[in-house]
């Protein structure tokens, strides 16, 4: 008996691996260990993230003194660079990678305050067209026909401009100008799982459509609405970036990675990496969501 | 199919009627005309004044319905900052961006199809990778950063091309380019996906079952259905290469809409920017239009709503 027990406690074990398959958990954990692509984006997100936070204990010099006997150091791989100011600095000389690691902060602060906000309208507005279908479903197509024929980025510059710039503007504006693909994404998805039977169950055991869409449907959403995100997130921090570079966005003299680019633009001729440096960082952040679209 | 065309149409007015309303609405509260019309420094008394000889103490829906009954006759307003009509400004810079947006679509079409279909032929392969990779890297950089980029490298380290006015052909060569890449991924992994699919389906196997050669497989048979995707989405790119031309235009020094359109913004000119944005919005509208209807004319399937 005891040996018994002994064999079937030594094959459990076995047997489980054999039958039972991997969590839904425990699979997605297995598959990101594998994906290079996964591992390099998250790198760089988790980078950013750290820098913004801590900018402030990051940094070497503030962003915001000028040293005007240190203008336009050139960066340390340089022959006259030095390792006090690691990427040079600007033509006030401000420290520059002071100010990039500042300028992640105002990058990242609007890039996500306008994905969450543009995410909250567009998974709302699919949820409900997605799951009502009908009239309301129709109108909210229509809607999105609207949304998808304006030309945004113009509209995000004009109307940033004449409300007043500051970051509060930036992420309303962008946030209600970038909701289209959330909604998109929700509605379809809303759809497929509204006729499920999961769905059907719950209903029959006495849910309203306020429990079956906060309970049923939305945290199964959960994983798409987050791909969807962190594109939006690097459109957005892009559109930031350009609206800035026109100078419309961020004013000077805070630090965002466009209007340093605006500002090294004058001497990029003679000091290239003026507009290097920062443009490097923009686009390593825009590759993130990118190498995120293969999974 | 004249069914389908109305039905389209139809949609297409109550579309451009909501934009336009939108459009008016979003830039006439966002900010005081009158006070902009005024400048920085005016006093409340001129204010007032100007609000009362500019008619902006008018209810707003009276504005916006003599706005857009002034736009059916033709009139589009006059630029406050300008001083002259904005349709005269739209004509002025228009062709411009046109030809801006014509040498960007022959760059995203040629680029984006020939990197999709050479990706698809191999998935996985070395140059499937490369394509992917490409469309990532041009996804990422921002358009400003390139046209930069590509000023510093051609224009001022190995100076072959112009990079700022509108003059000559070869003024056009760097800004096509850049406003055309942006586009390129899109068209990319839609062939890409698209020629995957088709290639792999049962009626090309009984096209090589018959012997036929790669190259009339690929072109007669295979490319035609997997472009039907493609064709929506071009006209959208072309939609959206307008509205990127303010950057494109504002880099390279080009003088068409969107230079307009970013001076405007900054003279705070009310008029000129609102006919702007309804004027692209409204070439996106008849190009989505377009578009669908040429779809349903190449793919029957697509008339049954």
């Amino acid at each position: 008996m005891n040996t018994t027990a002994n064999a079937v406690a030594q094959m459990a074990p076995k047997m489980a691996d054999d039958i039972i398959d991997l969590t839904p958990k425990e699979r997605m954990i297995k598959r990101a260990k594998g994906h290079l692509g996964f591992q390099f984006g998250a790198f760089i997100v988790i980078l950013f993230a750290l820098l913004s936070i801590f900018a402030p204990l990051v940094a070497p010099h503030d962003p915001y003194i000028q040293d005007l006997s240190n203008r336009l150091v050139p960066p340390v791989w340089n022959a006259e660079g030095s390792w006090a100011h690691i990427l040079g600095t600007d033509q006030l000389g401000r420290d520059y990678l002071s100010r990039l690691i500042y300028g992640a902060r105002i990058s990242m602060g609007v890039g996500f305050g306008a994905a969450t906000l543009g995410c909250i309208i567009g998974v709302s507005i699919g949820l409900i067209a997605g799951y009502m279908g009908g009239r309301i479903d129709q109108g909210a197509s229509f809607l999105l026909t609207c949304q998808l024929a304006l030309p945004s980025l113009l509209l995000a510059m004009a109307l940033v401009f004449f409300v007043g710039s500051s970051v509060a503007t930036l992420v309303v504006v962008l946030g209600v100008l970038h909701w289209q693909y959330y909604m998109v994404v929700t509605r379809t998805l809303t759809r497929q799982i509204r006729s499920l039977e999961y769905v059907s169950a719950a209903r029959s055991i006495g849910s309203n459509d306020r429990q079956v869409l906060f309970y049923e449907i939305l945290p199964n959403l959960f994983n798409q609405i987050i791909v969807v995100f962190s594109l939006e997130m690097a459109v957005v921090i892009i559109h930031e970036a350009s609206l800035s570079f026109l100078g419309v966005g961020v004013q000077p003299p805070t630090a965002s990675w466009g209007l340093m680019i605006a500002e090294g633009k004058t001497m990029m001729y003679f000091q290239p990496f003026l507009v290097t440096v920062p443009g490097v960082a923009l686009a390593g952040f825009g590759c993130k969501p990118a190498w995120r679209r293969y999974p | 199919m004249l069914k389908f065309i109305l039905k389209r149409l139809a949609l297409g007015l109550a579309v451009a009627f909501t934009v336009s309303l939108a459009t008016f609405l979003l830039l006439n509260l966002a900010a005081d005309p009158a006070a902009m019309v005024a400048g920085e420094d005016a006093t409340q008394d001129a204010i007032e004044q100007i609000r009362v000889q500019f008619g902006f103490d008018r209810p707003l829906y009276v504005r916006f319905f003599e706005w857009l009954g002034n736009l059916m006759t033709g009139d589009f307003g006059d630029s406050y900052y300008w001083k002259q009509p904005v349709f005269d400004l739209l004509i002025d810079r228009a062709p411009v961006t046109l030809t801006l947006a014509a040498g960007a679509l022959t760059v995203t079409v040629v680029v984006g199809l020939t990197l999709g279909v050479l990706a698809a032929l191999k998935p996985n392969g070395w140059l499937d990778r490369f394509a992917l990779s490409f469309g990532t890297a041009a996804q990422a950089i921002p358009n400003f950063w390139l046209g930069l980029i590509l000023i510093i490298l051609l224009g001022v380290m190995f100076p072959i091309l112009p990079v700022s006015g509108d003059t000559s052909w070869k003024h056009f060569v760097l800004p096509c380019l850049v406003l055309g890449t942006s586009s390129v991924p899109q068209v990319l992994r839609l062939t890409r996906t698209g020629m995957i699919e088709v290639l792999g389906s049962d009626y090309i196997r009984t096209a090589r079952a018959k012997g036929f050669r790669p190259r009339q497989i690929l072109f007669r048979h295979a490319l035609r259905n997997a472009l039907l995707p493609v064709v929506s989405v071009i006209t959208i790119q072309i939609g959206y290469k307008l509205g990127g031309s303010v950057i494109t235009e504002t880099v390279f020094a080009l003088n068409g809409l969107g230079r307009l359109a970013y001076e405007s913004i900054l003279g705070a000119d009310v008029p000129t920017v609102q006919m702007l944005v309804f004027f692209f919005a409204l070439i996106f509208i008849v190009l989505s239009i377009l578009g669908d209807i040429l779809n349903a004319w190449l793919d029957p399937r697509m008339r049954v709503e």
